[in-house]
């Protein structure tokens, strides 16, 4: 009963993009794991893994009807949040660098919990704003229910804590409620509402305001909160028009913190410079704009909606990721989708885009 | 609905067109636009990043006097990444100041990526004038004001205080875990060595801007080091000062005595004397002579000093008071004298007879003295060291249990460790059958003969004991029973004074002996010094002391060690005191230091004639 095949172009941005990662997460580790691993192929071979399951896992999802989804979506979130609560529990979650944001899986790569629950609330969240369409310009009716389910997943992320997946989450779901109609005035006088509650987090913990207000000015503190920014503008900055060449990076030896993750696009920017960057940049908009065509001709309300969350959740995060490495918004440690090394990430994320590729096999035109 | 739809994602499209347009040109604005100052900044053209170093932490006496402090000395340091030409560097570097070009390569070659590298340490002034001098042609060559160790006494406590100097190849393969690089300082004896962890602090770091020749513009961020924690000892330095200078005088009267006499074979090689309370343990006095003067180290020891220090076959370099194993000679008859009271019932007043000898299975053990003294009660035994009476419970000990001697000897801590704060201590031995089993390998020398029970009740043959030992044993007759580890540190703190550790003495053994043992040889060894062996050198001293002496035979024709132990005053003992003379010839010639000391101590006067006789 599917009218066409899956959209083509979103199909190959994200293989793409899945090509340049593991030349990059190669490029950008390989030193740092033939000293911590003596192998320097050890992160190359498990992000190679992990993008051909993943590309798998993409592939079964782009062939389930994303119809079912309706009726499993309040057990998939529900579920979720079952796990968001078991990796609070200590012995349990696993604890790196001061949070709990894993399940050990023994031999399999860590769970991160908070993955799963990005795609189950845009799951649930189409559904919810689906069935409630007409309500949704109702403030109590519509919009304090959507956001009472958003808040309970929104404090447990915070409470692991991982701001920056906290913070994806939060903005995926007002984009959501602004597409299905939501009031701009409703959204931003709310929006206005968290003002304080963000005073509050800045203030009990301080490490927040001088991360948040480093990225100004960077060389206020170079050796401190500054040092990561300053060391990503160097690699940016050194790669010029065309770049070092691949793997010729120097700020991933000793001065990028995380090259592999969080600031393996700096690490592409010396390597390929402002070619390289404006080639990746491009491909993200690509989809960003192909994800949301495919919402404006999703058969139903449903299927757009998922459409418009999905899209929104992955390129949210790149845009943060680019911002943050660049020095134009404040350090949040969030990985670059498709790029960054990482397992169980980078497989549910590509089962969101199998989920995308689904509903545009049933698009209208 | 699509229709609807598509007008509410309008806005969208725009705001997602106009985001990835401004990180286009925030991009473009970084790459292309500010792209070579970045390059520039990064390629470490204009900033370096460089360790300071911590200073270590003071060592204090137990009256705040400073003994060990850090000044600022100038050092030479690289960083190799940071320099084009390194072998040209190097090569200048070898014609200006005569630096070692290979031992250069070596440290850099060891170095930590990125990390400075010490190449030199305390620059001499006509150093630095042709360092300054020839800078332009140093580009990369750092010169920095370091925190160098400094000794404020010289040689003062030496031994306890040890020195520092720069970590070795095989340290550095140990400890490059704990953050150690090329080129750091670390303790190599002494409490610099014990107390390491405590006294290193961590480094700092610095970011700077430099110019084209990469000196130093400007700061542009500095993470400030920290300093190490001082030691708070329980060591008096003027105490430590007199205890010294005693031991030095008698060690230099006995040299010359040995010149004159040709009776004495060679002069004594050193000497060591411990002081300690004897209710904790803790070490007050700790000599040992010949000493060194730890300053030589601290900016690399020169090799002529090296080798002087290192091959003297006096080895000044040696701790004396803890290295030492050497027999007891008679202070063991403290052992033997608690054992035959607690196992034999031997008492007080228990009647002995001496022809001068002690014969046994054929075979004759003499006396110091020739002249046999008849009957004797058990307290003039000891009171004059009667070597036949010790000769006689050593064996009765041995018909009773082959090994009951020997399990006395390792109550009184002798054969083990003390504990006490520094390395290298001496465990020392005491000889039993089982030890002769397995130490020699010919069968008949594997057999425990009752001669060598006989042999050890007075201290000789196989025992080794080391000065640390034997002032804890004399502390436990001192303080009713008790074996404390000795400790030269009281408390750790930091720069603020605020106490980081309080060191506690462990309590290694409580003795449980009856009153009457313990009564009976606190009088024992009050009446050597009162009427016995040592009556004429403390006769003159108001208080009474309590105390021992040894003379070990060391054999192969050599003099004899010679030993004193004791505390004082003998009824309220306020310290311990134990002095040794390695090949010092006598016992007798410990005393007039145990005697000096006492008298520095408790600031005495000695007795005159006229009212001594009053």
């Amino acid at each position: 009963m599917y009218k066409k095949a899956p959209d083509f172009i979103i199909f190959f941005v994200v293989v793409t993009l899945l090509c340049i990662g593991v030349v990059m997460v190669f490029s950008s580790t390989s030193i740092s794991s033939s000293q911590k691993y003596d192998d320097s192929f050890y992160f190359l071979k498990r992000q190679l893994m992990w993008s051909i399951v993943g590309i798998g896992v993409m592939i079964f999802f782009m062939r389930f009807d994303y119809h079912q989804y309706i009726k499993w979506a309040p057990k998939i979130l529900l579920g979720s949040i079952a796990l968001l609560i078991l990796v609070l529990i200590p012995g349990i979650g696993k604890s790196v660098k001061g949070s709990s944001r894993w399940i050990d899986l023994g031999p399999l790569p860590p769970l991160q919990v908070s993955e799963i629950a990005k795609v189950s609330m845009v799951i649930y969240m189409s559904r919810f704003l689906a069935l409630k369409n007409k309500e949704v310009k109702n403030f109590w009716k519509g919009l304090v229910p959507a956001l009472f389910i958003l808040g309970i997943v929104f404090a447990l992320i915070l409470m692991e804590p991982d701001l920056g997946t906290a913070v994806t989450i939060g903005g995926t779901v007002f984009v959501m409620l602004l597409a299905s109609g939501a009031r701009w005035g409703h959204l931003i006088g709310l929006g206005s509402l968290s003002i304080p509650a963000v005073f509050y987090m800045i203030i009990t913990a301080p490490y927040r305001l001088k991360r948040l207000l480093s990225f100004l000015d960077p060389w206020k503190d170079p050796l401190g909160s500054g040092f990561h920014i300053i060391q990503s503008l160097y690699a940016l900055g050194s790669g010029g028009l065309f770049g070092l060449g691949l793997g010729r990076s120097r700020q991933k030896f000793f001065y990028l913190p995380e090259p592999g993750t969080d600031f393996i696009f700096s690490v592409l920017g010396e390597e390929l410079g402002f070619v390289g960057t404006s080639t990746v940049i491009l491909l993200y908009f690509v989809f960003a704009w192909r994800g949301l065509q495919i919402a404006l001709q999703a058969e139903d309300l449903f299927g757009c909606l998922i459409s418009v969350g999905i899209t929104t959740m992955i390129t949210l995060q790149a845009m943060v990721n680019l911002a943050v490495v660049s020095g134009s918004m404040p350090v949040t440690g969030i990985t670059l989708p498709f790029i960054s090394y990482g397992g169980s990430s980078l497989v549910f994320m590509l089962a969101g885009v199998g989920i995308l590729l689904n509903v545009s096999r049933f698009t209208i035109n | 609905m699509i229709d609807n739809n598509e007008k509410r994602l309008i806005p969208f499209m725009l705001i997602l067109v106009a985001i990835f347009l401004l990180l286009i040109a925030r991009l473009y604005y970084l790459q292309i636009y500010q792209g070579q100052r970045f390059k520039e900044l990064s390629e470490g053209n204009r900033t370096s990043l460089r360790s300071i170093s911590a200073p270590r932490g003071r060592i204090y006496d137990k009256n705040g006097k400073v003994l060990v402090s850090n000044k600022l000395a100038y050092t030479l340091s690289i960083i190799p990444e940071d320099v084009e030409d390194l072998d040209g560097i190097l090569e200048k570097l070898n014609q200006i100041m005569g630096l070692d070009i290979a031992l250069a390569h070596e440290k850099i070659e060891k170095a930590a990526k990125g990390k400075t590298v010490r190449l030199k340490r305390n620059i001499s002034h006509e150093e630095l004038v042709l360092l300054e001098e020839n800078k332009s042609e140093l580009p990369g060559v750092i010169l920095e004001e370091t925190p160098m160790r400094e000794y404020v006494y010289d040689k003062l406590a030496s031994h306890v205080l040890g020195y520092v100097g720069e970590i070795s190849a095989s340290e550095l393969e140990n400890l490059s875990e704990k953050g150690y690089n090329v080129g750091d300082i670390i303790g190599k004896t002494g409490l610099e060595l014990y107390y390491e962890k405590y006294l290193r602090g961590k480094e700092g770091r610095e970011l700077v801007e430099v110019n084209n020749v990469r000196e130093k513009i400007r700061t542009l961020g500095i993470e400030e080091p920290i300093a190490g924690y001082d030691l708070v000892l329980n060591i008096d330095a003027q105490l430590q000062e007199n205890v010294e200078r005693i031991l030095a005088q008698e060690l230099d009267l006995l040299t010359e005595q040995a010149k004159e006499d040709e009776d004495i074979i060679e002069p004594p090689r050193g000497g060591a004397v411990i002081v300690t309370n004897p209710y904790d343990g803790s070490i007050l006095a700790m000599a040992s002579l010949p000493d060194y003067n730890p300053n030589l180290f601290v900016g690399g020891i020169s090799q002529k000093d090296w080798t002087r220090l290192s091959t003297d076959p006096k080895k000044p370099l040696l701790n004396r008071a803890i290295s030492t194993s050497a027999p007891s000679g008679s202070i063991f008859k403290i052992v033997t004298g608690v054992a035959g009271m607690e196992e034999l019932g031997v008492k007080a007043d228990t009647e002995f007879y001496d022809p001068g000898y002690y014969k046994t299975g054929g075979v004759t053990f003499r006396n110091w003295s020739d002249v046999g003294r008849g009957k004797l009660d058990f307290l003039e035994a000891i009171a004059w060291s009667n070597n036949p009476v010790f000769f006689q419970l050593g064996h009765q000990l041995y018909k009773k249990d082959r090994t009951v001697l020997q399990e006395y000897a390792r109550k009184f801590g002798l054969g083990e460790k003390t504990e006490v704060d520094l390395n290298n201590e001496a465990t020392g031995l005491v000889p039993d059958p089982e030890w002769r089993r397995s130490y020699f390998k010919n069968n008949e020398d594997k057999i425990w003969y009752p001669g060598y029970s006989i042999n050890l009740s007075i201290g000789q043959g196989n025992l080794r004991t080391s000065p640390i030992q034997l002032v804890n044993l004399v502390s436990a007759v001192a303080n009713g029973g008790k074996l404390y580890q000795p400790l030269l540190v009281d408390k750790i703190v930091d720069r603020d004074g605020k106490l980081i550790k309080d060191l506690e003495p462990k309590l290694l053994n409580e003795l449980s002996l009856s009153k009457d043992t313990l009564d009976t040889i606190q009088k024992g060894i009050k009446a050597v010094t009162t009427y016995g062996t040592a009556r004429r050198t403390f006769e003159d001293l108001p208080i009474t002391i309590a105390g021992k002496t040894g003379t070990a035979q060391t054999g192969k024709g050599r003099p004899n060690h010679g030993w004193f132990a004791g505390y004082a005053p003998a009824d309220n003992p306020e310290i311990a005191i134990v002095v040794f003379i390695e090949y010092g010839t006598s016992s007798g010639n410990t005393l007039p230091i145990a005697k000096e000391i006492i008298k520095d101590y408790f600031d005495l006067d000695l007795i005159s004639e006229d009212e001594g006789s009053d």
